[in-house]
């Protein structure tokens, strides 16, 4: 099997079932392409690269146990595959204690950071900007999350999540603005603002 | 000249990030010329792009080299346990949200309390370790119905 062939034609291998020839090979392909994205969803919505791995994981062998559930008809694989992947944070974060995760964030700020100062010094930038993106909605971290880290446009932020273009925009449109709100200590040091 | 305003200006960074690529069609241009003629404007671009910036560098490392292999050895793993497909076709998905435990792990618990209920039972080493054999029942409730082990006048 080519790995020329689209996720589409991955997904109809899979479909044929899990013995049938190839399926195995056809899984491993679509592992491949699309598990940093899956992670990427996780690590924005969840907030630890712990999570994002097992947020794969779930994501993946609900993929290969149903690949039923995805409708070709109905849109693109990837976009499908975001939306599960979106929804399965989204249970998660529901039957988390309230505070979990800001809890663990916390807990990760406030790590010794192993490697030179510079490291250190953008480690912790970074975990404040997810300390941030922890405080938005889920939708609003949902549509972040698909904007910036891989980079879809607001038509299929709007195509994934299943709304309307101009909801996509407001949440984004929020979610920034309460970023900015957040983060203006770090945006006036890049930005030359700051002291 | 220009007809855009700074709010509508500022209301479209948020809406759709700092790259010009994103911004609708129909109002790049006016944008674009905003930011160059308008110091406020180029200032909220310079911030819109920082933020964008900002987000990026809290991006995720690749995962481990052993994610990927776990993940397909868990598939194989499952479809061992499958039985073969019935001649009508495939075998009925999992629910998606099915996350038990198989059932051999389910039951270890259990087994295991079996075995040590049986075996200390057998070995006499509950009468010597504690001596009430005789007022609780102890461990041997486990292993076998009350009635079996006790007479009728007995039973509390």
């Amino acid at each position: 099997m080519g790995s020329d062939l689209s996720d589409e034609e991955l997904m109809a291998n899979l479909m044929a079932g899990p013995r049938a020839q190839g399926a195995h090979e056809a899984f491993a392909i679509l592992l491949a392409r699309h598990m940093e994205r899956v992670r990427a969803i996780g690590w924005r919505m969840l907030g630890s690269a712990e999570a994002a791995d097992d947020l794969a994981q779930e994501v993946f062998l609900r993929v290969w146990r149903n690949p039923a559930a995805f409708d070709g008809g109905k849109g693109r694989f990837v976009h499908w595959l975001s939306r599960v992947a979106a929804n399965a944070c989204i249970d998660r974060l529901r039957r988390q204690q309230p505070g979990q995760m800001d809890d663990a964030m916390l807990e990760r700020l406030g790590d010794p950071a192993p490697d030179p100062e510079r490291q250190a010094i953008e480690n912790e930038r970074a975990a404040r900007v997810r300390a941030a993106i922890a405080q938005l909605p889920e939708r609003q971290r949902q549509a972040i999350a698909l904007a910036h880290d891989l980079g879809h446009t607001n038509i299929e932020i709007a195509a994934i999540m299943e709304i309307s273009v101009e909801a996509v925009e407001s949440l984004l449109a929020r979610g920034r603005r309460k970023l900015r709100q957040l983060l203006r200590r770090e945006l006036a040091e890049m930005t030359g603002k700051g002291s | 000249m220009n007809g855009m305003k700074l709010e509508r200006f500022r209301d479209l960074l948020d809406a759709c990030g700092s790259d010009p690529r994103h911004w609708p069609p129909a109002e790049r241009r006016a944008m674009l010329a905003l930011a160059e003629s308008s110091p406020e404007a180029a200032a909220m671009l310079r911030e819109a792009r920082a933020l964008d910036e900002l987000l990026e560098q809290g991006s995720i490392a690749p995962a481990g080299e052993g994610l990927g292999a776990a993940i397909m050895q868990a598939a194989r793993a499952g479809t061992d346990e499958q039985d073969p497909p019935s001649s009508g076709g495939r075998k009925p998905p999992r629910a998606a949200n099915d996350n038990r435990l198989p059932v051999w792990k389910a039951a270890l618990p259990l087994a295991a309390s079996l075995m040590i209920g049986v075996w200390l039972g057998l070995s006499g080493a509950l009468d010597g370790l504690i001596g009430i054999q005789d007022d609780t029942g102890g461990i041997l409730e486990i292993a076998m119905p009350l009635e079996m082990e006790y007479g009728e006048g007995d039973l509390p």
